[in-house]
């Protein structure tokens, strides 16, 4: 459960980013987290709930986006989406590559925000 | 007024952070710094208690970090090796984090190392998003294991430069099939280089060390 660790560090390092601003309150945060990160989902939705929240984040909506996993495949020149979940091959020719072009993400996308 | 602030950062961002300054440090003394990785009984502590036997015996330096819910009893079996060792105790938690490191440091007298082995908590699933500073991160996978252990734990896999297939001495009791084993770990990342190994017979260990010190010498 790992999960904690991960949802307390994404609200520590948005709040840390929007120091500068004059921000009354956070209305949706936007985080994209890849099957390849090894981050449950539900486990992160589970923490957000459960974890004491700064008063910045007191009604916010929690938005986790998920991406496909996309390799760049070299032989066949291409950006090709993989058929199975986790297996790092090329559909077309089979062949193996590890240039993961998205479905690694562990990203704060954005905020949507009410300033004072 | 309503408004949109792209952010655009890891999660993890303050942490990778303070684990690129202890990378630095690491750099600037010298220290080569694995991080292993692998689920509980694959054999880190047994492999780490030979592989720092064999590299003092070579006049190297060695100290050991190891992670572990409870106990020190790994520590106390790594000392018999004469490395210096450290017991960090998690009391729960799944994994380390950077700041753990850096405190386990202060009972170690790191700054003359030239190997820091992390031994990370039994766990094939959240040591994975937490960088520590390390050149490498080699996972251990038995072969007691199974041979689907990588397609079960992708990214724990996909995120490590080096597999070691341990406890290869058991390979024909367990009826252990190579072929399809080492399938399965470059499905899930195919640029991983994979050793065999067994720390009972020492099997592959002194190639290992000798592929080791390459990496030492291409880091330096």
């Amino acid at each position: 459960m790992h999960e904690f660790t991960i949802m307390s560090s994404a609200l520590k390092n948005i709040k840390v980013s929007l120091a500068e601003a004059n921000i009354k309150l956070v209305s949706k945060i936007y985080l994209s987290v890849g099957t390849l990160s090894g981050v449950s989902i539900p486990a992160l939705e589970y923490a957000y709930l459960s974890i004491d929240k700064d008063i910045l984040f007191q009604n916010t909506e929690l938005i986790i986006n998920e991406p496909d996993i996309i390799i760049w495949c070299d032989k066949c020149n291409l950006e090709t989406h993989i058929l199975d979940e986790y297996v790092l091959q090329c559909p077309e020719c089979h062949s193996y590559s590890n240039r993961i072009i998205s479905g690694k993400e562990l990203l704060i996308e954005r905020v949507i925000v009410e300033y004072e | 007024m309503n408004n949109t602030i792209n952010i655009n950062k890891s999660i993890l961002s303050d942490h990778d952070q303070q684990a690129k300054l202890l990378e630095e440090e690491f750099k600037k003394n010298n220290i080569f710094v694995i991080n292993w990785v692998s689920s509980p009984g694959a054999g880190k502590t047994e492999l780490l208690s030979v592989l720092s036997k064999q590299l003092i015996s070579l006049n190297y330096k060695i100290g050991v970090i190891v992670g572990d819910l409870a106990t020190d009893n790994d520590a106390q079996r790594i000392k018999i090796s004469g490395a210096q060792a450290y017991q960090i105790n998690t009391n729960g938690n799944c994994h380390l984090e950077v700041n753990m490191i850096r405190k386990a440091l202060n009972h170690l007298n790191w700054l003359s190392l030239d190997y820091l082995f992390i031994e990370n908590v039994g766990n094939l699933v959240c040591p994975a998003n937490f960088y520590l500073g390390e050149n490498l991160r080699i996972v251990l996978m038995s072969v007691t294991e199974g041979e689907d252990k990588p397609l079960k734990y992708p990214s724990m896999f996909n995120s490590s430069n080096i597999c070691i297939i341990s406890k290869f001495d058991l390979k024909d009791a367990v009826n252990f099939n190579q072929e399809v084993a080492l399938k399965n770990i470059i499905s899930v990342n195919p640029d991983i280089r994979i050793f065999t190994l067994s720390s009972k017979t020492q099997v592959g260990l002194k190639e290992f060390i000798v592929e080791l010190a390459k990496y030492r010498m291409i880091s330096e």
